[in-house]
C-alpha cells in the first residue's frame, strides 16, 4: 500500500481482539489495519501484538493520518480473504499464507 | 476434468467429476477462450455445484477467471427454501457496477478541451487510498442512503427525477436493514460516498463512433447516435462499507456453518441457509451495500455533470448528460425462473456477471422494454467497452445473466513486471488516450495486455443470443485510483 519509510511515528492505536481459533485471530488483526485505514484514513509503520492462548491479541500500533503528498501510495487493500489461507506451526516459529482483495 | 461440449460455445463438466457435485458446472467460451482460462476456474466452478441447494447449472461467463470461492463470472442460483446465501458468491465489493452516461458532446468539442477536462474530473472525482468524498452525512443520513439509495441522493439535489428508471432496480433495492450492519462498516463507508476506489476502478470518457455501432435502431432508443458522440463510463461499488460487510459476515458464516452441518470445499464459500438468521442479516447488509454502492455512482454522476458542465459553459441538462443505464455486476437477487417444471422465486448470485434481461420484461424501464435491458461492459483502459442488450435466451438458459468485462488473464504482480506505468501512461497518449492515475504501480496493474480481448469475449455471447452487441465504446480519457 505505502512504503513505511515514509509514514511517521505521529499517534498510537491500541488493539484488542479475541478468537476462539488462531487463524480467525489472524484475520481479525489484519481486518482490523484494513478497517483503521478506512475508517480512521490510517497507515501505520510499527506493530507491537502480544498473544495470549484462547486467543487474545493486544497491540500498540503507530503511524498517521494517510497525506497523497507524502506517502509514496501504492495499491490499496479491502479486505483478508480465507482464499488459500492457512496457519502453521513450524520449528522456527509460525508461517501465515494468506491472500488479500486489492 | 472431462468438459463436454453441449453446443456452440457451451461445455458443460458433468457432476460425476467431483465428489460432492449436486448439479453440472456449465462454462459460456470459445474453444480458443476455454483453452486459456486458467485451472481455478474448473476447481472453483465445480466446488459452487456442491453448496446447498443449487439448481440445474453452476454458470460461468466466457471472462471467468479465479476468484475468493466463486470465480470471477460465475452465475449460481439456489432454491429460497433449502438453499443457501454465499458472500463468494457475491463479492466483497458488493454492488461494484457499471453506469453509462451519454451526452450531446462530440468528439470535436471535447478533444482540444481533454487535458483540462481530465484534470478537472480528477480533481472533483477523489480516488485511491484514503480518498474522502464530498459528502458530509450523519449516521442517521447514511442509514438512509442504505435503505433509500439513489432516491436520497435525488431528493438531496445529486439528481434528476428521471435518473431512477435508468438504474437497475431503480437505484433501490427494498428490504435493507441497517441494522444488520456493523458499527465498523458504516464507519468505513461513511466518508467515501462520491469516490471512486481503486484497482480496476475507473471514471472513463469514451467516444461511440457510427461505425462502431451494431444495431442502430436499438442505440438511438439508448440514447447512442454515434457521429463520434462522447460518453462516460464509470466503474465503482460499495467501497470500503461493502468490503467490511463482506469481511464481517464471511467470519459470521465461517463459525455458524458446522451447526447449519454445512461443509464447503473452499473455505471462502463459507454460507448459510438463506433462511437462517445469519442467512437473512446477510442479505440485509447486502442490500445496504447495494444500494450505497447505487448511491455512490449517483453522486459521482452529479459530480461528472457539474464538471462538464463548468468545462463546456452549458447546463448538464443542455449538454443531454443523461444516464443510459446503472448495472449492478456482484450482488444476489431474488428473481422467478422455471425451475424442476414450476415457476419459482431463487436467490440468483452474480459475481461478476451482469443481469441481462430480455425485451418486454417489466423490471426493464418503458423506455427501452422493446429493446431489453441494456448491459454495460468494461474492457480494458486500452482497448474500449460496450452496451449491450439482454436476449429472452439469457432469461432461458442463465439466469438472465452475461458477462461483465474482458476477464483479467494476469495476475497484477506479473503485469507490474510486464509493463511500467510511466511507459504505459505515454503510449497510451500517444494513441489519443489522456490518462489521470493516482498511482502509476496501479495503472501497470491495468495494462490492456493484463486482460483478455472484449470483443472476443464479447462475440462469443452474442453469437448464441445470450446478449447482443448495440454499441463498441472507445476511450479518450481515463481515471484510475
Amino acid at each position: 500500500m505505502v512504503n513505511t519509510e515514509n509514514i511517521s511515528p505521529r499517534l498510537t492505536r491500541e488493539i484488542h481482539l479475541e478468537s476462539p481459533q488462531l487463524d480467525q485471530l489472524l484475520f481479525a488483526w489484519l481486518s482490523e489495519l484494513i478497517y483503521l485505514k478506512d475508517a480512521e484514513i490510517l497507515l501505520f509503520r510499527e506493530f507491537y501484538p502480544t498473544i495470549e492462548k484462547g486467543w487474545r491479541l493486544s497491540a500498540r500500533v503507530i503511524g498517521e493520518e494517510i497525506n497523497g503528498k507524502r506517502h509514496d501510495l501504492r495499491t490499496d487493500v479491502k479486505a483478508v480473504t480465507y482464499h488459500l489461507f492457512q496457519l502453521t506451526e513450524t520449528k522456527e516459529g509460525w508461517t501465515a499464507r494468506f491472500v488479500l482483495d486489492i | 476434468m472431462k468438459i463436454d461440449r453441449l453446443g456452440e460455445n457451451l461445455w458443460e463438466v458433468p457432476p460425476s467429476e467431483k465428489e460432492g457435485m449436486l448439479v453440472p458446472s456449465r462454462i459460456y467460451a470459445t474453444e480458443k477462450i476455454l483453452r486459456e482460462m486458467d485451472q481455478g476456474v474448473f476447481e472453483q466452478i465445480t466446488n459452487v455445484a456442491c453448496l446447498p441447494g443449487i439448481q440445474q447449472y453452476a454458470l460461468c461467463m466466457p471472462d471467468g477467471h479465479w476468484g475468493y470461492g466463486f470465480p470471477i463470472g460465475g452465475v449460481a442460483a439456489f432454491s429460497i427454501e433449502e438453499g443457501v446465501i454465499s458472500p463468494g458468491g457475491i463479492g466483497f465489493d458488493i454492488n461494484c457496477g457499471m453506469r453509462l452516461i451519454r451526452t450531446d458532446l462530440t468528439l470535436r468539442e471535447v478533444q482540444p478541451k481533454i487535458e483540462h477536462l481530465m484534470d478537472e474530473l480528477f480533481r472533483n472525482i477523489p480516488a485511491g487510498v484514503g480518498a474522502r468524498g464530498f459528502v458530509r452525512l450523519s449516521r442517521q443520513e447514511f442509514e438512509e442512503v442504505m435503505t433509500r439509495g439513489v432516491d436520497w441522493c435525488i431528493e438531496k439535489g445529486y439528481g434528476w427525477p428521471q435518473d431512477r428508471e435508468r438504474i437497475e432496480e431503480f437505484g433501490h433495492l427494498p428490504g435493507a436493514d441497517p441494522s444488520t450492519v456493523s458499527e465498523r462498516a458504516t464507519s468505513r463507508g461513511i466518508n467515501q460516498l462520491g469516490t471512486l476506489g481503486s484497482g480496476n476502478h475507473y471514471l472513463e470518457v469514451q467516444v461511440a463512433r457510427s461505425d462502431s455501432i451494431f444495431d442502430k435502431k436499438s442505440a438511438g432508443v439508448f440514447g447512442i447516435h454515434g457521429n463520434d458522440q462522447i460518453l462516460i463510463m464509470i466503474h465503482c461499488g460499495s467501497r470500503g462499507f461493502g468490503h467490511q460487510i463482506g469481511t464481517d459476515y464471511l467470519q459470521v458464516f465461517d463459525h455458524a456453518m458446522k451447526r447449519y452441518g454445512i461443509v464447503v470445499k473452499d473455505r471462502q464459500l463459507a454460507c448459510a441457509p438463506f433462511r437462517s438468521p445469519e442467512g437473512q442479516d446477510y442479505y440485509k447488509a447486502m442490500l445496504c451495500a447495494a444500494n450505497m454502492a447505487f448511491a455512490n455512482r449517483q453522486i459521482i454522476t452529479h459530480q461528472v455533470r457539474q464538471t462538464f458542465s463548468r468545462a463546456f459553459g452549458e447546463s448538464p441538462e443542455r449538454l443531454g448528460l443523461d444516464i443510459v443505464y446503472d448495472v449492478a455486476h456482484n450482488i444476489a437477487k431474488v428473481e422467478r425462473y422455471e425451475s424442476g417444471g414450476q415457476e419459482r422465486d431463487l436467490l440468483v448470485h452474480r459475481k461478476g456477471s451482469t443481469r441481462c434481461f430480455g425485451p418486454g420484461r417489466p423490471e426493464i424501464p418503458e423506455i427501452y422494454r422493446q429493446v431489453g435491458q441494456p448491459v454495460i461492459v468494461g474492457g480494458s483502459m486500452e482497448t474500449g467497452s460496450y452496451l449491450l442488450a439482454g436476449t429472452d435466451k439469457a432469461m432461458k438458459e442463465t439466469f438472465g445473466s452475461t458477462m461483465h468485462g474482458s476477464g483479467r488473464t494476469m495476475s497484477r504482480a506479473a503485469a507490474k513486471r510486464a509493463v511500467k506505468g510511466r511507459e504505459l501512461k505515454e503510449q497510451m497518449a500517444r494513441k489519443g488516450i489522456t490518462i489521470r492515475a493516482v498511482s502509476l504501480s496501479g495503472l501497470a496493474e491495468e495494462a490492456g495486455v493484463a486482460y483478455k480481448d472484449i470483443s472476443e469475449v464479447v462475440q462469443s455471447l452474442d453469437s448464441i443470443g445470450i446478449s447482443r452487441k448495440i454499441v463498441e465504446l472507445k476511450p479518450i480519457g481515463n481515471i484510475k485510483g
